[in-house]
């Protein structure tokens, strides 16, 4: 009978994937970098060789040479000339001496009149760096979201407001506005857990400012934020009763 | 499938495989992914041992191997599940333990690595560029992989195979028409099932 060797698989202490899938964890530098560094430096050694060969690699392929310094006034106005009047490029200094000290102002009229600049390399390369890093941190972004567990996590913006309306003399309607400001949360299940709680109807509305609300019968601010921070765990500064008027952050 | 995954609460009856599954299962097995051997699947899934046939939700079959010489782990491991009427698919980290085995397989270029392990399906593109790669098509002119086929999937420059799934075109279509979904990912690096080293 045939028999298959069995290979034992070193996988990464922190992200449980194989070592050389570590770097697409999101933690690959603060968890899985120390631990094979503890664990596996003969691993770690390997696998740092190729991602440098990578990043060698990638950096070799858009290096177009750079200038290293920005256009000089002078240069900047010669280029103007260039693209839009090519015969009045004999009095660039002329005007230069004209407008010294206001060369904004001459700059601003000629795109008015002409059209926008001639582009300086110099600052370009710089632009197409800062979208390297814009790129850079939108793969961090995917990086982050990989994975079961990872959340999308933008609590400061989180803002639920409860507050009270009178209807028909005695009676009292609950308005929960800003739920949908919780990431993770459906409308629909607040609701639902609303209505179960507090044995009455409570429906989603949209307010005309695109928000939406939380209608709840009857008078129950405080047992509704309560439920809110309980059930749906969102930080109690987070919510805030609207008081007379005052808007009062549920606790701290 | 299972990116939300826990074996705690997400599985509800287990039962021993009967021997006669057990052998459809093989043989299965043996029909999709022509070039594993009878003898090799002989060794992994022997008789005398059955699988355990976890149940995951209404549709999903989770197989595990109980404890032997033959596997690492102290409990129950997954090593195969199916959905529905699907193919039956290995679980990566069976896949891992044994290289040799020779489950279809096609490979992805770089550029979709972290998608994959983000959980992502697998788009035309990532298999046609330059990277990514199929089994060439047969000589009659049949498509190496069918729709439906089940597929191993590793990365350009990585050894490890990093999901499995399952062909939504078949691989010539994905040659011809290279746009959209060509391999729905049922089970990823990183997700539930792959957390999940033992069943108890």
């Amino acid at each position: 009978m045939a028999t298959i060797e069995r290979v034992e698989v070193l996988y990464c202490g922190s992200c449980g994937c194989p070592p050389e899938y570590c770097e697409y964890s999101p933690d690959f530098e603060t968890h899985c970098v120390p631990w094979l560094q503890n664990n596996e430096p003969e691993v770690y050694k390997n696998l740092m060789k190729r991602l440098k060969k990578g990043d060698a690699e990638d950096e070799a392929d858009d290096k177009p040479e750079k200038p290293t310094e920005p256009w000089t006034m002078e240069e900047r106005l010669t280029k103007f000339y260039e693209k839009y009047q090519p015969d009045k490029v004999d009095s660039v200094p002329s005007l230069l001496e004209k407008y010294a000290g206001k060369e904004d102002k001459l700059f601003v009229a000629l795109t008015k009149k002409y059209g926008p600049e001639p582009e300086d390399p110099y600052y370009a390369s710089d632009d197409s760096d800062l979208e390297g890093d814009m790129e850079e941190m939108n793969l961090g972004d995917k990086k982050k979201r990989r994975g079961a567990a990872a959340k999308k996590e933008n609590k400061a913006d989180t803002r639920v407001i409860i507050t009270k309306t009178k209807r028909n003399k005695k009676k009292a309607v609950t308005n929960v506005v800003g739920m949908e400001t919780v990431p993770g949360i459906k409308l629909k299940d607040v609701s639902k857990a609303l209505s179960k709680r507090f044995a009455g109807s409570s429906s989603v509305k949209d307010l005309p400012n695109g928000k939406k609300e939380i209608i709840v019968q009857g008078d129950h601010m405080d047992d509704v934020a309560a439920l809110i921070v309980d059930k749906f765990n969102v930080p109690g500064n987070c919510v805030f009763l609207d008081i007379d008027g005052d808007f009062v952050p549920f606790s701290d | 499938m299972f990116r939300r995954f826990d074996p705690d609460s997400d599985i509800s009856t287990s039962t021993s495989v009967k021997a006669s599954v057990q052998r459809g299962i093989k043989s299965s097995l043996m029909d999709s992914h022509p070039d594993i051997e009878e003898e090799e699947l002989d060794y992994l899934l022997p008789k005398k041992l059955p699988l355990i046939q976890y149940k995951v939700g209404p549709h999903l079959m989770l197989y595990c191997r109980p404890p032997s010489e033959l596997s690492a782990v102290r409990d129950n491991e997954p090593v195969m599940f199916q959905s529905r009427d699907g193919p039956i698919l290995p679980s990566l980290r069976f896949v891992h333990q044994y290289p040799t085995l020779k489950f279809n397989k096609v490979t992805v270029d770089q550029g979709a690595i972290p998608f994959i392990l983000g959980g992502a399906n697998i788009m035309c593109p990532g298999l046609t560029n330059p990277g990514g790669e199929m089994p060439p098509d047969n000589e009659d002119g049949t498509p190496a992989l069918e729709k439906g086929d089940g597929v191993v999937i590793y990365a350009e420059g990585k050894e490890h195979a990093l999901a499995v799934g399952v062909m939504t075109m078949s691989s010539s279509d994905i040659r011809s028409k290279n746009k959209g979904t060509g391999i729905e990912v049922s089970h990823f690096m990183g997700d539930g099932l792959f957390q999940t080293v033992d069943i108890s």
